[in-house]
């Protein structure tokens, strides 16, 4: 059993409020950024990789990232709460940020002392000395104190032990400490036209203006801290149930995207407002606040160790409501990450709330060959025909399907499983044979085809692989990744001139295979038959080959 | 990519008295590249390597090879981006590695551009090692990359032991993670000179894969081979390998290492009279500037503090280990 209490220790409050202000600064940073696809593969595969990296961690901790966009930020807070988790690199931002934050704690620490009107000399409740951590520039600015310490550069990146003394500060181990009233801009807060946003700015904004939130650690009998919870972040020990784990990740999450909610209005103020994709779906945050305490309240509520029975049905009931109103906000905007899928998935299986949303925007496998082969339309993904295949796409990086990448699509990859199966065979050969053994022939659906073509490839079956991408082929005859996996099977197989075709010449050879397409099959498909070890080839294999023949043999136009 | 600078910088390959079989190979490619992976070829100790040779030079090299018992194949053709810097337009620029180049067909007619080719005794190992050993290049405006599980399939066909290879699945990845770091990380002992690849775009190193840790027993053993074997070839090359092998690094990522000379480390600082930045396509020149001013640097959290003589503040490098290739500041001493 387990107790909820809130923690109020002026460090823990003072630097949370820094994490807060900081995690402001970086979501206006990321919203004004402007991700261009490209930038947006990356970050997207930065965030899995992250996640990989977190999930073979160890049993230590079981960080949850609640958002792909933010999850790199919710690591580094991860790791500085639990610093066990190994595999983080543990410097560069990561350690500018807890710079920022024991500089955050100091600004926090003296406000309220100046609020309070205790600015005393002498006076025995003045708060402990903070150590903060000089800037590259020589400079501690202090945000929202008017002040900015100004140690020198000679002390770039060292610490210094600051007191809050009478209305200024001091530093024992530097009496010539200067100190200049400067106000201090949020550090790396930018707004979208280049201009430093200032603190007074910053008052009118009401995450900021609400001070710091409630930290809610949760303990075991013996004392130990079992969970940290703060906002966009849930640091949950291995052993707790899923349950436990999926309704941390759910508050954190929801706080998360509370907080983004503020930083869009906070940013919106001080701008014309821009459309943002990313955020516009977000419900109206103060009804977010109002679910979040329902739900921190239910979670209190059930962990009580003497709650009559009438009282618990009652209880369970309001936490059932508050989850799946939480749940239904968080897979109704079409944003849910990967792990939130996983979560909506957890708590159905708990019974909490409904069976998880299908999956949004995306084409049914059946509807994707049905239409291609009528040659009517061009699928955007190959979905999962079952909640296991589901899982396994989900696993591969892929939760909404696999993305189909045309040429005109500016991407230089869109399909990301044949890289993740790659690397989960040299990682982890155990759970690589286990997925492996979970996909059947014949597939279920295309995507089904894709993961087994795949695996003939990392299995080194190179013939398998080309014969299976070849039958892909026939049916996405434009996606440039099948091509170019098909180029990589075929250069293994020694056929080093029909690789080099396509990949030098994959424009051509995609558009050569969209014509052949729509001619039916058979012999009088208009090309001619491929030769030596392609004769005795499937059908599909002898066409696409008789297709990248036939572009070979014209001449290159470039 | 720059060649080596400052004052560890070696002589000309040309200039140093040197066997007739490493001759041969150092006519046709006169730059320091590869010229220890020949001779570790040459040997049987190493089963492939790839190179880069001028087109006019492929008929010349294969030539020399065959005369020594040596298969070359050749792939496809490079040629340098002018700017490697200048990819905006690439799309998937992201996923491109170190050497930046456009891809051309092997029977194209391409000026200044090099031939990607494979060289080792064995027939089928080359073929096998070539099939796994496309280069990432820009290709109609798109960058090319091979399925992830080739580079595993290239590093075994060029001989790097199983540990290191687990280690590059692990950690080489430069969107959130920084290969020499974990190698740092990785050290049960202490670094060896043997296991120090941080000059290896200049071929100039004695281990010529990113190892697992500075203190890769496996890679020492093939190291310690490799170098006796050069001694034999060419002493004059063997003494400066070892002399930057040696050398006390300042590393940042996999683009930024420097050797100093007249070294005294202490935890986190290096007292110094000479540097020499390590040859990259993205060498931080302002930091190598403010190191040869300098004579005292040191590790500050995530910043580098260069300092002179006198102790005043030349410089402070702010490194961010948040974006593509991480900067993590960390100082390696190697023992002979």
């Amino acid at each position: 059993m387990t107790t909820t209490v809130e923690a109020d220790s002026d460090l823990l409050h003072d630097t949370i409020y820094g994490w807060n202000v900081l995690r402001l600064e970086w979501i206006c940073r990321a919203l004004a950024a402007g991700i261009d696809d490209d930038d947006d593969e990356q970050e997207r595969h930065r965030v899995f990789e992250l996640r990989q990296t977190l999930a073979a961690a160890g049993p230590a901790a079981h960080p949850v990232l609640v958002d792909p966009r933010f999850g790199r930020w919710c690591a580094e807070l991860t790791a500085l709460i639990e610093r066990d988790a190994p595999a983080l690199l543990p410097a560069g931002r990561f350690r500018a940020a807890c710079r920022d934050a024991g500089a955050f704690a100091l600004a926090a620490r003296f406000c309220r002392w100046r609020d309070r009107g205790q600015c005393r000399d002498g006076d025995p409740a003045a708060p402990p000395a903070t150590v903060v951590r000089v800037r590259h520039d020589g400079r501690v600015p202090l945000p929202g104190t008017g002040w900015t310490l100004v140690p020198g550069i000679r002390h770039a990146g060292l610490d210094l032990t600051v007191s809050v003394a009478g209305d200024g500060f001091a530093a024992p181990g530097l009496p010539g400490l200067t100190v200049v009233a400067e106000r201090a801009s949020l550090p790396g807060l930018v707004a979208s036209a280049g201009d430093p946003v200032d603190v007074a700015a910053c008052a009118a904004d009401p995450l900021l203006a609400s001070g710091p939130p409630a930290v809610v650690v949760e303990r075991g009998d013996d004392g130990d801290v079992l969970a940290v919870a703060a906002p966009g972040i849930a640091v949950v020990r291995a052993a707790a149930s899923p349950t436990e784990r999926a309704w941390h990740a759910l508050a954190a999450a929801a706080q998360l995207r509370a907080v983004v909610q503020q930083a869009r209005l906070f940013e919106q103020g001080a701008h014309p407002p821009e459309p943002a994709p990313e955020v516009a779906h977000l419900a109206d945050a103060p009804q977010l606040i109002r679910l979040l305490m329902v739900y921190r309240q239910a979670v209190a509520a059930c962990c009580l160790p003497d709650v009559p029975a009438g009282d618990n049905a009652e209880v369970q009931d309001k936490a059932g409501r508050a989850l799946r109103s939480l749940a239904g906000w968080l897979g109704g905007g079409g944003q849910l990450s990967p792990l939130g899928q996983d979560l909506l998935s957890e708590l159905a299986g708990h019974g909490l709330i409904g069976p998880a949303p299908s999956s949004r925007a995306a084409v049914s496998s059946v509807a994707v060959g049905g239409a291609l082969r009528s040659g009517t339309a061009h699928a955007d993904r190959l979905t999962a025909a079952d909640p296991q295949l589901q899982h396994i796409l989900t696993m591969l990086g892929s939760p909404d399907g696999i993305v189909v990448n045309t040429l005109s699509d500016g991407r230089s990859r869109a399909d990301p499983t044949i890289d993740q199966l790659s690397l989960l065979r040299a990682r982890s050969p155990e759970r690589y044979q286990a997925l492996a053994r979970e996909l059947v022939t014949p597939a279920r659906c295309l995507a089904e085809e894709l993961l087994l073509c795949h695996l003939a490839y990392v299995d080194e079956r190179f013939g398998d692989a080309a014969a299976g991408y070849a039958s892909l082929l026939r049916q996405l005859p434009h996606d440039i990744d099948l091509w170019r996996d098909f180029a990589f099977a075929l250069r293994h197989l020694g056929e080093a001139r029909l690789s080099e075709t396509v990949v030098f010449r994959l424009g051509d050879v995609a558009r050569a295979a969209v014509q052949a397409g729509v001619v039916p099959a058979g012999t009088g498909d208009g090309h001619q038959p491929p030769a030596g070890r392609w004769r005795t080839a499937p059908a599909d294999l002898r066409r696409i080959i008789a297709v990248v023949e036939e572009v070979s043999r014209d001449s290159d136009p470039r | 990519m720059i060649p080596i600078l400052g004052d560890l910088r070696p002589p000309s390959l040309l200039s140093l008295q040197m066997s007739d079989k490493l001759r041969g190979y150092v006519e046709v490619r006169p730059e320091h590249g590869q010229p220890v992976n020949f001779l570790a070829v040459l040997s049987g100790a190493k089963p492939v390597m790839d190179d880069w040779v001028p087109r006019t030079q492929l008929a010349r090299l294969t030539d020399m090879c065959a005369d020594l018992g040596l298969v070359v194949l050749p792939d496809a053709q490079f040629r340098a981006l002018p700017d490697q810097g200048a990819v905006s337009q690439v799309i998937g620029r992201g996923t491109l590695t170190t050497t930046r180049a456009y891809g051309h067909r092997l029977g194209d007619d391409v000026h200044d551009a090099s031939v990607h080719v494979f060289i080792g005794a064995d027939q089928a190992t080359v073929e096998r090692t070539l099939a796994s050993g496309w280069y990432p290049l820009i290709i109609g405006g798109r960058a090319n990359n091979k399925p992830w599980i080739d580079h595993l399939w290239f590093g075994q066909g060029l001989g790097y032991p199983e540990c290191c290879l687990r280690a590059f699945a692990w950690s080489n990845n430069w969107t959130v993670n920084n290969m020499p770091y974990q190698a740092h990380r990785a050290i049960r002992t202490a670094p060896s000179m043997l296991c120090n690849s941080l000059m290896r775009f200049s071929g100039l190193t004695w281990a010529a894969h990113l190892p697992c840790s500075y203190d890769c027993p496996v890679t020492m053993s093939m190291s310690s081979a490799l170098r006796a074997l050069t001694y034999q070839h060419c002493p004059e090359l063997a003494g400066w390998i070892d002399r930057l092998a040696r050398a006390p690094y300042l590393v940042l990522n996999e683009w930024e290492a420097f050797a100093f000379a007249g070294a005294r480390v202490t935890p986190g600082a290096i007292d110094y009279s000479g540097v020499t930045i390590a040859p990259s396509n993205r060498p931080n020149l302002a930091l190598f500037e403010a190191l040869t001013g300098g004579s005292r640097v040191e590790l500050r959290d995530d910043l580098v503090v260069v300092l002179a003589a006198d102790g005043d503040v030349l410089h402070v490098e702010r490194t961010a280990a948040d974006g593509f290739a991480p900067r993590i500041p960390f100082v390696l001493e190697f023992a002979s």
